[in-house]
């Protein structure tokens, strides 16, 4: 997300004073230039020490930049010195906010981004109002506490029962621990007082003499000697413990975490802040390890990886007695997915040898796949092999499924031209046929291009007429970053998007996780909908994201260069 | 190929109006152990296209006396979705073709993956 853009028209009665000092002045920073008066951005404020603009992409109605004058690095390079400075900036964007008659101020949001998910590495401080009117991805970029949003791996959550987080922590691959948080603190002392005001009622169902217990020290940033965690875990004294302690097999876990900040190579010797709570649940990371395509029996040149997958199959709200469908099924990476979470399975590829487990192998050091490689094997290996339902050699653009709403998710990673090219059947030439008409049993079908857009196109419409009402398309979009705009995204009259993260691939592409739910069955007109979109035209033409995708290899300009730089995270 | 898939695919055959249900011509029969789920077998049977089930399955031999009328509060009939639960789950066509009702078209099955492309004439 670029914040400033270089090509801005120059404002006219800008009310800064000239020759403010400005001390350390980075002339290749774009916010350095801004405060300098060089890109004739207004200055909605600016005195001695900080400067005031609107971002360059608001995310809310009041969206506004507060900046240091002097060249301050991101939030990682603040120190002590700098609690005045930051207090100043927060002050100055709710002065801001009042002067441009937002009242509110509890329905603003005010922070940093956390480094690399900042585009501008002079400190800035993001002021966004009216909170409850930011857009789905400004919500997530913004979100308090997020990795976006954050200054630690850990995230404190409120009015939460222990049942949700049990729910959340059966699926998710991405936290890896739930607690129950009963103290916390930046240092020991605190989280002692902290501790002791915790209510003892809420304590005494797991400390009380009948209990059994264990206490697990976990670090983040930093690994500790044995003979360390021990320690603190004696100085944790001061807690009511009654139980007896049980190594092997406690009724309740507690666990003192320990957060080193998120620097490896700046490690401090006291944690930034330390949290002690019971342990109620733990994410399903394992899932990633024990279903990696390292160890899968089939694989492909594309196949997802697992953690992705899981994430895919979350996103697609994916259920016990679901039927799901993947259009571009390969060797079936999202399918192994669904069928864990207890869905029954199916798919097309237009890839006959895939789908049949036939041809090149795609490990090193096998050449030909051997004879049980197909996605029935996968599913097997895992277990999983009753929730297969079948596969087909069928093309995505010419769908075989009768009409009627069929599928509970819709979850497919289609191909973009890069590894995998994009074809469907249908040739341009006239064909030269036997004379009775027909084909040999050997005949492989002729394929042509498949634009980019009518893959999408096809996909949207398809699952329009095949998703339950409810039901989600979770799907991958290539994206060369430099052209992104959220309108690029297709859309149609029965889908809604629900959300749309992105995976950054290099510097000048990414792909994005389309999730989009069916709100209401297709009538005839949305039908029409579905025909090629204008906004679509960045995928037109065959092979189209694969040029560019390449494009930024070599011949990029010095021109564009810069504005990578901007751009980049 | 299993009967819940067949009982959802249709011709695709350009200019083919009427392509539904696809005529199974089997050579190749197995009837493989599936778990019996029958939640996931109440939730499917109003998905169905009841008389298409029932017709593939009496072809290939696996009707077991299914009617050729859904019966009402099946949800509580465990002898009647196990029944259901072998002709969509169990029974599956090896080799074999499956034919468009109205062009004839037909499209292989071997291995048990039926492959439903059309020659580039045909689209």
């Amino acid at each position: 997300m670029a914040e400033v853009e270089a090509e801005q028209p120059v404002q006219v009665g800008v009310s800064k004073p000239s020759g403010v000092p400005v001390g350390a002045y980075d002339k290749k920073c774009i916010f350095c230039k801004i405060v300098n008066q060089e890109m004739g951005t207004e200055l909605l404020h600016s005195d001695e020490e900080l400067s005031c603009f609107r971002d360059i992409k608001p995310g809310a109605p009041h969206h506004y930049l507060v900046v240091p004058n002097q060249h301050v690095g991101n939030c990682k390079s603040l120190g002590k010195e700098h609690v005045p400075l930051v207090k100043q900036m927060v002050e100055v964007g709710k002065q801001i906010l009042q002067r441009n008659s937002v009242a509110d101020l509890t329905d603003v949001r005010f922070g940093f981004h956390w480094p690399p998910f900042c585009s501008v590495t002079h400190l800035h401080l993001h002021v966004l109002a009216p909170a409850s009117q930011m857009g789905f991805m400004s919500r997530l970029f913004y979100r308090l506490n997020s990795y976006w949003f954050i200054t630690s791996p850990f995230w404190c959550l409120n009015s939460l029962t222990e049942e949700d987080v049990r729910s959340v922590m059966a699926r998710s691959v991405c936290a890896k621990s739930a607690f129950e948080l009963w103290g916390r603190g930046r240092t020991h002392s605190e989280l002692r007082t902290s501790l002791l005001n915790y209510s003892p009622e809420k304590m005494s169902p797991y400390v009380h003499k009948e209990s059994t217990y264990r206490i697990n020290v976990y670090t983040f940033n930093k690994t500790l000697l044995f003979a360390d965690r021990i320690k603190k875990i004696d100085a944790l004294e001061y807690l009511p413990f009654e139980g007896t302690v049980s190594l092997k097999s406690p009724q309740h876990i507690f666990c003192l975490l320990e957060d080193y900040g998120t620097d490896p190579n700046n490690i401090p010797e006291h944690p930034n802040y330390v949290y002690f709570g019971r342990w109620i649940a733990d994410g399903q990371r394992e899932l990633i390890r024990s279903h990696s395509v390292k160890s899968r029996h089939f694989i492909g040149n594309t196949s997802m990886d697992a953690g992705l997958s899981f994430i895919m199959t979350n996103h697609a709200k994916v259920k016990e007695n679901d039927l799901v469908f993947d259009p571009f099924v390969g060797t079936g990476s999202l399918l192994v997915a669904c069928s864990h979470f207890g869905a029954y399975v199916c798919g097309t590829d237009i890839d006959y040898n895939t789908i049949h487990g036939k041809g090149r192998s795609s490990r090193k050091n096998q050449k030909w796949r051997g004879p049980d490689e197909n996605i029935r094997a996968n599913l097997r290996q895992y277990g999983t092999q009753k929730m297969y339902v079948d596969v087909m050699v069928s093309d995505a653009s010419k769908p075989v499924w009768r009409n009627a709403a069929l599928f509970d998710a819709i979850i497919t990673d289609p191909p973009y031209g890069i590894r995998e090219s994009t074809r469907k059947t249908g040739s341009h030439k006239d064909i030269a046929k036997a004379p009775d008409g027909s084909y040999a049993d050997s005949h492989v079908p002729v394929s042509q291009a498949y634009n980019l857009s009518d893959i999408f196109a096809d996909l949207l419409h398809f699952s329009a007429q095949h998703l339950v009402v409810g039901g989600r398309l979770v799907y991958w979009l290539p994206v060369y970053r430099p052209e992104y705009c959220e309108e690029m995204i297709p859309h149609h009259a029965c889908l809604q998007l629900v959300s749309n993260c992105e995976q950054t691939l290099s510097s000048h592409t990414s792909r994005r996780l389309i999730t989009m739910e069916k709100i209401k069955e297709p009538k005839e007109l949305d039908g029409l909908a579905g025909a090629p979109d204008p906004r679509c035209s960045p995928y037109h033409g065959h092979n189209a994201f694969r040029e560019k995708y390449f494009s930024g290899l070599n011949k990029r300009s010095s021109k564009e260069d810069t504005r990578a730089d901007v751009d980049g995270k | 190929m299993k009967l819940l898939t067949h009982n959802m695919l249709t011709s695709h055959v350009k200019g083919v109006t009427k392509g539904y249900p696809l005529l199974i011509k089997a050579t190749e029969v197995k009837v493989n152990d599936v778990d019996f789920n029958p939640q996931f077998v109440c939730r499917m049977i109003p998905k169905l296209e009841w008389s298409a089930l029932v017709e593939a399955a009496d072809l290939l031999g696996h009707r077991q006396d299914l009617p050729s009328e859904l019966v009402p509060d099946y949800e509580k009939n465990e002898d009647f979705l196990k029944k259901v639960h072998r002709a969509l789950l169990e029974v599956e066509v090896i080799e074999g073709c499956l034919q468009c009702p109205e062009s004839g078209r037909e499209f292989p099955i071997s291995r048990g993956i039926p492959n439903m492309l059309l020659n580039e004439d045909e689209v």
